[in-house]
């Protein structure tokens, strides 16, 4: 896999990684994310997660990146459906993620982006 | 379990680590760690991984540690890593808290070692396969799985030239065989032409021998029954053993070239209805003075046989054949000739039977075979061709029949011919009536026999020596029937047939054929016209009077009903 997908749904972004990744399509998928939030005017980007297995400190590192570029282009990331196996490692990395917004999955995260959007 | 048993993973890329990570995940799984230990353990390959690349790449190494209890060990080999900077930097921290402690006997200068405890479930096999999974990573099997195919294809390619080779191989084979099947077919062609060769030199050498043969015959029995009777008694029974030798001859010569036509396949049927018992009265008289000689009785018998269709000549030919050779071997005791009909096929079964000294089973399958003369302790009484018994078998598989052969040594031998009742029809009818009688006949001599014999019958002959002056005998006189020659200088009898018929002046009167050429080697369809077809060489002069004779009240004369040959 050379490229994560990135959809656009109505008025968000989803990002699914589906597999394990290289380090290059990470990279990657941090830039075109950039881009197709600005080109999309994207307020809000789904980052699904739910497959991924190994997240080393290379990749919890780009998903802060990610959450923090998003941020400053005016976007919030919400990472969904992290594995309990993953999450621990990442804590064992110390690795909290701070700052990034995490739901279960896909329907909690548009639910908490609705209120958001209410407030 | 020693150190042998190792899997080492190649980490020199990104891409490598990646293929560690998801291959010790794997190992791990077999091994029993649950999906935590799992990611853990293959988070923390990463994150050494990682390292190592850093560093410029190393090896890792997995082996199960050889005391109890049994650990997992993960050693990260890296030559330029220093020993001072151990665990210092932040990937090994993370792995050592992700996997686990250095294990114990393996302290090296230029190696980390990590190490887990085995789960309890753990099995020797599961650890051997775990390893052996772990050896692999998916890029350079991948890349082992390209060079494969690559190899493959280069086989399939080669394989593809070899077939290529084979094939051209083939394609030359098949030029060379098909040049040889040219030239079978170059020297077949030059066989059936020397064949064809043959067959007409046959025919043309027959035909020389019979004419004049066939007049000396014709003078004998001129002279023979010649009323003005001048002879003395020994010339009378000279010129009986000239007719005799002649005849012999000239049986030798028609044996020899009807075998020639049956092999060239060159055999015409008149077939016709007929009666066995007439044919049985032809035989008896034909063969009374011979086997009054030999002493030996000829018995026919015949049950009610129903009238066969087919060649009467070549059954009476067959028979004849059998009943003198059986003649020839009998010193005593009797000759059973019989035919009987059997419904269930149509077929009528001649059967020869004699008393004679009998065949020895080993030759018994030689008698059909051509000029075979068997050793007897008898002499020969007769002089044979040897070609009797072969044309025989010939002339009955042409007629639908075949002939068969039982014979007890001393006892004697049985020959039995079978034949359809019917074959093929194809009835000539005659049709006629008194007055002039044209022979036309290059040949004076055939002439003036046939002329003898007409007017000792008291027709009137007139004679044309040639095929002009024939057909216009035919259109001036008053012929009633024409007896014509087929071979002649100038125009042939051919074409006096045809122009005969093309003659409304001439088309009505019967023409008969006489001829020296065998009668079986005629186009049947160009003497179609011609009444009857007789040979010259054959007991044709008593037909042909017969022929005449039946159009008109007179009866034949009684020499020519006797005239047997």
């Amino acid at each position: 896999m050379d490229r994560v997908p990135i959809i656009k749904v109505g008025k968000y972004l989803l990002a699914t990684i589906q597999t394990d990744v290289q380090d290059h399509v990470a990279v990657a998928l941090q830039e075109d994310l950039a881009a197709r939030i600005i080109a999309a005017r994207a307020r809000l980007v789904l980052l699904d997660i739910s497959a991924l297995q190994i997240v080393d400190s290379f990749i919890g590192r780009m998903i802060a990146d990610i959450s923090g570029i998003a941020r400053l282009l005016d976007a919030e990331v919400i990472v969904v459906g992290m594995q309990p196996a993953v999450a621990i490692t990442l804590v064992e990395l110390g690795l909290t993620l701070s700052g990034v917004r995490t739901a279960l999955n896909v329907e909690r995260a548009l639910a908490m982006a609705g209120i958001r959007d209410q407030a | 379990m020693t150190r042998d048993a190792v899997g080492r993973l190649p980490i020199n890329s990104s891409s490598d680590i990646l293929s560690a990570r998801q291959r010790v995940r794997e190992a791990a799984a077999r091994l029993g760690f649950d999906q935590f230990d799992q990611v853990q353990l293959a988070t923390g390959v990463s994150e050494i991984g990682r390292e190592m690349v850093a560093a410029g790449g190393g090896e890792l190494e997995l082996w199960i540690s050889p005391s109890r209890p049994r650990r997992l060990v993960i050693r990260a080999k890296n030559a330029a890593l220093g020993a001072d900077s151990r665990d210092a930097s932040p990937g090994v921290v993370a792995a050592r808290r992700l996997i686990g402690p250095p294990f114990d006997g393996e302290m090296d200068e230029q190696a980390w070692t990590f190490s887990r405890l085995l789960p309890k479930s753990a099995t020797l096999d599961q650890v051997v396969e775990a390893l052996s999974v772990g050896a692999t990573d998916p890029y350079s099997e991948v890349s082992r799985q390209d060079a494969e195919l690559l190899r493959l294809l280069e086989e399939a390619r080669r394989r593809d030239g070899e077939l290529e080779s084979v094939n051209r191989e083939l394609e030359e084979t098949n030029r060379g065989v098909l040049a040889l099947y040219a030239e079978l077919d170059d020297k077949a062609e030059s066989v059936r032409l020397m064949s064809d060769e043959r067959s007409r030199f046959m025919s043309d050498v027959t035909h020389e021998l019979q004419t004049p043969l066939s007049s000396i015959l014709a003078l004998c029995r001129l002279l023979l029954t010649q009323a003005e009777g001048s002879l003395g008694g020994d010339q009378a029974k000279q010129i009986g053993y000239i007719q005799k030798s002649a005849q012999d001859l000239l049986d030798f010569v028609s044996d020899l070239l009807d075998l020639a036509k049956v092999q060239a396949g060159k055999v015409a049927f008149r077939s016709a209805p007929f009666e066995v018992v007439d044919v049985f009265g032809a035989l008896r008289g034909m063969f009374r003075p011979l086997s009054a000689d030999a002493n030996v009785p000829l018995m026919f018998q015949s049950a009610d046989i129903p009238t066969m269709e087919t060649d009467e000549n070549k059954v009476t030919h067959i028979l004849r054949n059998l009943i003198s050779n059986a003649l020839k071997f009998t010193e005593q005791g009797e000759i059973r000739i019989s035919a009987t009909h059997e419904p269930e096929t149509d077929e009528v079964v001649f059967t020869v039977a004699d008393t004679g000294v009998g065949i020895p089973a080993a030759d018994l399958s030689r008698i059909f075979d051509e000029f075979v003369q068997l050793d007897s302790r008898r002499g020969r009484r007769e002089r044979s061709s040897g070609l009797g018994l072969p044309l025989s078998r010939k002339l009955a598989g042409l007629m639908g029949g075949s002939i068969t052969v039982e014979s007890e040594l001393g006892v004697g031998s049985k020959f039995t011919l079978r034949l359809p009742r019917t074959y093929a029809p194809n009835v000539q009818s005659v049709a006629g009536s008194i007055g002039y009688v044209l022979v036309v006949d290059d040949d004076h001599i055939s002439r003036y026999v046939a002329k003898e014999q007409l007017e000792r019958l008291g027709w009137r002959v007139i004679e044309a020596a040639d095929g002009e002056l024939a057909l216009k005998l035919a259109q001036e006189a008053e012929c009633r029937a024409i007896v014509l020659d087929l071979v002649m200088p100038g125009m042939s009898g051919f074409e006096v047939l045809e122009r005969l018929g093309a003659d409304p002046g001439t088309a009505a009167i019967p023409v008969v054929v006489r001829t020296s050429l065998p009668v079986n080697e005629i186009d049947t369809a160009r003497v179609a016209r011609a009444v009857a077809v007789f040979s010259k060489s054959d007991d044709s002069m008593r037909s042909l009077v017969d022929l005449l004779a039946a159009s008109t009240e007179r009866s034949p004369s009684p020499a020519a009903k006797n005239d047997q040959r």
